[in-house]
């Protein structure tokens, strides 16, 4: 199946070629052949166990955490495979960015928290560090609710508070891809509606990859659906379909993406 | 494999068996008004009525269902495809529910005229090809047929050439007035017709897009 979209204004960002990822005997995602496009949301869905986490986190290269996690295949970023050894690891991570389920604040300051990963790559003076955490907490729709408390513990956040400063620390080392993996799964309405408005304004200058299992958000915030899925358990996860949301959530082309959209299994 | 949306799967089980109702509700209705105007059934005429306020009261009820389980439990794919083409049809329904009412009351105007033959056996034909075509589309819906559903769109055709052939007839009596009277009447019931025709194709179409 070719799961390339035919649309000529759409700029590749990350693509990836019949990619299978193994857990040391186990192998968790097969044949995975995806692109995702500039400036684009992709929203990654399907069943626990399909493997959309995992796919998350080869595109920039968090299972080197995983010890025995190997892949085969490639994933190119602007064009460069990223497992190609000669790939600066922080470089990677400073380009492709990751929001977490849960919002992950370091126990410091939301000043600082903002300022840790920019001072890990580079040293910065005081002035300019102020403007990249205005800036980002902007970009992260937090400004206003923050300024004037700055030096207190990011800690006393509200949830939702906590993982739009989260997006703000993956913004302030101006991240060109963003991974997000159920951003708002822990997050009230509200929050979630905050965090989906945002990525809406992101896009315009990042590509936004998300996984979520909330079929509603998945239709609402993405351009791009994709439907993966493991058919039986212990299989690997395989790439079912891709398309325009829109397409995905009005007529999709598989018969599984269908069922599962629709709740005939789950 | 249902039962993880059954409240969902519940909602449509309701919604498509109002729907069946209700085709079938406009389907006698429309029998029983030829019925009142080829047969000259008077008592068919307040009945047919009765049985259009039911019919309005059908749509009322099945478009409110379909807003209720949009907004309730955010169907996708072919079951929003299904709730929409019940919401758009039950519109086509009604109004072929009102078109046999039109057809009715011009059934108890000409009652007692004089009539041509001609045009009264053009009529008869037409009105078997528009019976046809309805009760066809009672049962694509009750089978889930679309291959019927389909060959309903290709029976408009002849209704539209009989509808024209009407003009023609209507064109050798014009020196009758009697007889112009009632003919007068009888091209508003052709043009009824081939308006409940339109109508059914349009819903038969949305049918056989939707399963086929």
């Amino acid at each position: 199946m070719n799961f390339e979209i035919k649309n000529s204004n759409l700029i590749e960002k990350i693509r990836v070629n019949d990619m299978s990822l193994y857990y040391k005997d186990f192998k968790a995602l097969e044949d995975v052949s995806i692109i995702f496009y500039e400036k684009n949301i992709t929203a990654l869905i399907g069943p626990s166990g399909c493997g959309k986490t995992s796919l998350l986190r080869t595109l920039n290269r968090m299972t080197d955490l995983i010890i025995g996690a190997r892949v085969e295949g490639q994933i190119l970023l602007d064009g460069v495979d990223i497992n190609n050894g000669k790939q600066d690891l922080p470089f990677i991570r400073k380009n492709v960015g990751m929001i977490f389920q849960k919002p992950t604040p370091f126990p410091m300051s939301i000043y600082d928290n903002i300022k840790y990963g920019v001072t890990i790559s580079r040293r910065i003076r005081k002035i300019e560090m102020d403007e990249i955490v205005e800036k980002s907490l902007r970009a992260a729709a937090l400004w206003s609710e923050v300024k004037g408390k700055l030096n207190h513990s990011a800690l006393n956040l509200s949830g939702g508070q906590q993982q739009r400063l989260c997006i703000a620390r993956a913004l302030a080392v101006k991240p060109e891809v963003l991974l997000m993996d159920e951003p708002c799964a822990s997050l009230d309405p509200i929050s979630t509606m905050q965090i989906e408005d945002l990525m809406r304004g992101l896009k315009k200058t990042l590509t936004i990859i998300i996984v979520t299992h909330n079929m509603q958000q998945a239709a609402r915030v993405s351009d791009y659906s994709a439907f993966m899925l493991a058919e039986n358990a212990g299989d690997p996860g395989r790439l079912v379909e891709i398309g325009k949301t829109e397409d995905v959530f009005t007529n999709p082309v598989d018969r599984r993406t269908e069922n599962y959209i629709t709740g005939r299994f789950g | 494999m249902d039962a993880l949306r059954s409240a969902l799967v519940s909602d449509l089980n309701k919604l498509k068996n109002d729907m069946i109702s209700m085709v079938n509700l406009v389907n006698r209705n429309f029998d029983l008004a030829m019925e009142a105007l080829l047969e000259r059934k008077v008592d068919n005429i307040n009945e047919v009525d009765v049985s259009d306020e039911e019919i309005d009261e059908y749509h009322i009820k099945i478009e409110n269902g379909c807003l209720k389980t949009i907004a309730t439990q955010q169907p996708v794919a072919s079951d929003l495809r299904q709730i929409i083409f019940y919401m758009r049809s039950v519109i086509h329904l009604e109004r072929i529910g009102d078109l046999a009412v039109n057809i009715s009351r011009i059934a108890k105007i000409v009652l007692l005229m004089k009539h041509n033959e001609k045009i009264f056996s053009i009529l008869e034909e037409i009105s078997q090809k528009v019976k046809l075509m309805l009760s066809n589309l009672v049962k694509a819906m009750s089978n889930n047929d679309s291959s019927l559903a389909e060959s309903i769109v290709e029976m408009d055709e002849e209704v539209d050439q009989l509808y024209s052939q009407v003009f023609v007839e209507f064109g050798k009596i014009k020196e009758d007035r009697n007889l112009m009277k009632w003919a007068t009447d009888i091209i508003l019931v052709c043009r009824f017709l081939e308006r409940v025709a339109d109508n059914v194709v349009v819903v038969a179409n949305r049918f056989s897009s939707l399963y086929g």
